[in-house]
Formats: structure tokens, C-alpha cells, sequence
């Protein structure tokens, strides 16, 4: 479980901005209680406003 | 008052007419005081989750008689004693000179208080709750294991800790205290008090973890210490700079060095390690929570049940 949420989390760190239908997309395959945790952090957080991380 | 402030307040009450009775002079009475007003302590007002409190609600699950109030005060009034007593060597051993106990103590007086304090709770509990004193024992012994371990859990080119390695440690540094408190009130169904122990304690340290990276008083990344953020942290930057973030880390020596912190705590919120933290976090309790919701459908301690709920409900978010 933890494993899979990482890589979403991973995916949407950076500020991409973020729609439900792609968060659905991306958190199917995770446990329902997990995923709503993941919904109401992320979602509402991410919504464009921190620069993607410059990685070197 | 509330119910909630009135449960706090027994508390206080007991804990101060206790250290007037122990034969203590003024200086350490005036020190426990102090420290037990810090920040998340039971004379602090603003307090949302207390250890003592914790136990209180945890108790009243198991047995919410009325004769056994006095037991469960005393018995909480130990377990927030037993807590800052593990905060204090906690400090001591992470060094954080510009900790709130250590700006407030020399580090021999630090000792000795911890000392006091274990000392103290355990007699409290041998005197009101005397046979759950071996589980009680061999709780503090895993979470002292768990200290010696955590001395060394630090990122070196030998041995970069992962994910496991730190569920591993914090269950023995950290979710022995949650289990403490449980096994001090409940002898029987061990498995499934230790499951929902077990979940409280991770979510709560998890954390800690994520508070402390933004801590000015604390030296998780000045010692490369492995918490949970930065584990996850590194592990972005080995997979996608070569390491970026350990070679950051390892050029700050000190918390002057604002600067390069400001630059890596940008750096650890952006790979991401920080939402998973949190959310990781808060579905540990949610389980906790769920599995506390579900007892109560068949208990009779509903209201306790109710009341334990509500209070990591409060406390945790």
C-alpha cells in the first residue's frame, strides 16, 4: 500500500496541477480510506501555485 | 467546564498535591512544573493531545467505575510523568541545546529530573495499578532498545536506512509508549489493543517527524538523522540528482546556517515527502479510529468509547 501511494504522491509532487479525474485515475488501485486521505490532502492543496522542483 | 476540562484538571490537581508530598525541594518541584507546562504537557492550556489525558480515556474504556477514579487520575499523572521523563533523555540524546527542556535545564539537572520522574511514576503505578507493572516494565525497556538503535539511525554511505527499517525502529522508540498505556489498562484481547496501539503510535510519531524538519530547535537534519520525511526525501534525490539532498545535509553544522535549511526544507516539501508523511499519518489513525468505531457498536462503553474517540479526533487533527 505504502509503495503505490508514494509513486502517486511522487507523481503530482512539483505542483503539476491537479484534476480529479486524473487523481481518480492515478489512485485506483489503492485502498479506499487511503485514497480519500490522499484526495484531501493533495487535492485540495496542489492547484498549481508551487514551482516544480528543479531537479539537478 | 467541559467534561474534557474537568478530566484535565483532576489531573493537575493530583500531580501537584503528589509533588508536594514527595520529599522533593523546591527547586526540582518548581523544574517538573515548568517542564510540565511546555508545549502538548498537561499545564498547558493549549495543549491539544496530553499523554496523561490519553491514559485517562484509554482507562475509562476498560473499567469507567467511579471507585476506580482515583486509580485512573494517579495512574495518568504517571504516564505523563513517564513520558517526560523519556522527552527529557530524548533531548539529551539528540542534543538539541535549543530544545524547551534543555534552555530551561543543565544537562545534570536534566538527568537527574528524568531519573526522578521514572522513579516516581513507577511507584505510582506499583501503588494504584500494581499488576500491570511488569507490562509497563517491559515496554519502557523495548522503548529504551529503541533509544540505543535511534543513536545510530542516521544516513551513512554504509547504511541508508529505508522505510522498513524506520517502521522497525519506531515501533520499539516510540509505539511502546502508546502500547504502555494500553497494556497498563487492559491485560486481555492483546491483539487487537496492540493493533490499535500500534496505529496511534506510528501516526503520532510520523508526526513529530514532519513537525521537527520545520523545527528550528530540532537537529534532524543538521545530525542526518533518518526520519520518515527525509528517508523518503532521499529517496527521490538518489533516484533523480545523484544525491543532492545527502550532500546538501551534510554541509550544515549548525542551525545558524539558515540558508542552506531553508533551501533543503523547500527541497523535502517538494519531492513530495511531506504530503505522503501526512497522509500516511492520518490514514494510521483513521484505522484507529475505524477499529475503535467498530468495538463500539458491541461495548457497553459507549460513552468512553465516544470520549476516547473524540479526544485523538481533537488532538489529531
Amino acid at each position: 500500500m505504502n509503495q503505490k501511494l508514494w509513486e502517486i504522491v511522487q507523481e503530482f509532487a512539483g505542483g503539476i496541477q491537479i484534476n480529479s479525474t486524473e487523481l481518480a485515475v492515478a489512485g485506483a488501485g489503492l485502498d479506499s480510506d487511503v485514497y480519500s486521505v490522499l484526495e484531501e490532502t493533495i487535492g485540495k492543496e496542489k492547484k498549481g501555485n508551487i514551482s516544480a522542483i528543479q531537479w539537478a | 467546564m467541559t467534561k474534557r476540562d474537568l478530566v484535565r484538571e483532576k489531573i493537575r490537581q493530583f500531580i501537584k498535591a503528589y509533588l508536594h508530598q514527595c520529599d522533593l525541594n523546591h527547586e526540582t518541584m518548581k523544574h517538573i512544573s515548568s517542564l510540565l507546562m511546555l508545549k502538548g504537557k498537561i499545564f498547558n492550556d493549549d495543549a491539544v493531545f496530553t499523554w496523561a489525558e490519553f491514559n485517562y480515556y484509554v482507562s475509562s474504556i476498560f473499567d469507567d467505575g467511579s471507585d476506580r477514579e482515583t486509580a485512573r487520575i494517579a495512574c495518568s499523572a504517571a504516564v505523563e510523568g513517564l513520558i517526560l521523563a523519556t522527552d527529557i533523555l530524548d533531548d539529551l540524546t539528540d542534543q538539541d541545546p535549543n530544545g524547551d527542556i534543555l534552555t530551561k535545564l543543565s544537562q545534570s539537572q536534566a538527568v537527574t529530573l528524568s531519573s526522578v520522574l521514572l522513579m516516581e511514576s513507577l511507584h505510582l503505578i506499583d501503588q494504584y495499578n500494581k499488576h500491570a507493572l511488569p507490562s509497563v516494565m517491559n515496554q519502557l525497556r523495548r522503548a529504551a532498545r529503541g533509544q540505543v538503535l535511534d543513536l545510530s539511525f542516521t544516513f551513512r554511505p554504509e547504511h541508508m536506512p529505508n522505510e522498513e527499517d524506520y517502521f522497525n525502529l519506531i515501533s520499539l522508540k516510540s509505539v511502546s509508549l502508546t502500547r504502555l498505556v494500553f497494556q497498563l489498562n487492559q491485560q486481555e484481547d492483546y491483539l487487537f489493543w496492540d493493533q490499535v496501539a500500534t496505529l496511534i503510535g506510528n501516526s503520532g510519531q510520523i508526526r513529530n517527524d514532519i513537525n521537527d524538519i520545520f523545527n528550528d530547535t530540532k537537529n534532524d537534519i543538521i545530525e542526518n538523522k533518518a526520519t520518515l520525511p527525509l528517508i523518503k526525501a532521499m529517496e527521490a534525490s538518489q533516484s533523480k540528482d545523484g544525491n543532492w539532498l545527502l550532500n546538501q545535509m551534510r554541509s550544515v553544522h549548525s542551525i545558524k546556517d539558515q540558508g542552506k535549511l531553508k533551501m533543503i526544507r523547500e527541497y523535502i516539501q517538494k519531492s513530495g515527502a511531506i504530503d505522503y508523511c501526512t497522509i500516511l499519518s492520518k490514514v494510521y489513525l483513521n484505522k484507529a479510529i475505524k477499529m475503535l468505531k467498530e468495538y463500539q457498536q458491541t461495548s457497553k462503553k459507549k460513552t468512553a468509547l465516544f470520549n476516547l474517540i473524540n479526544f485523538l479526533g481533537d488532538g489529531y487533527h
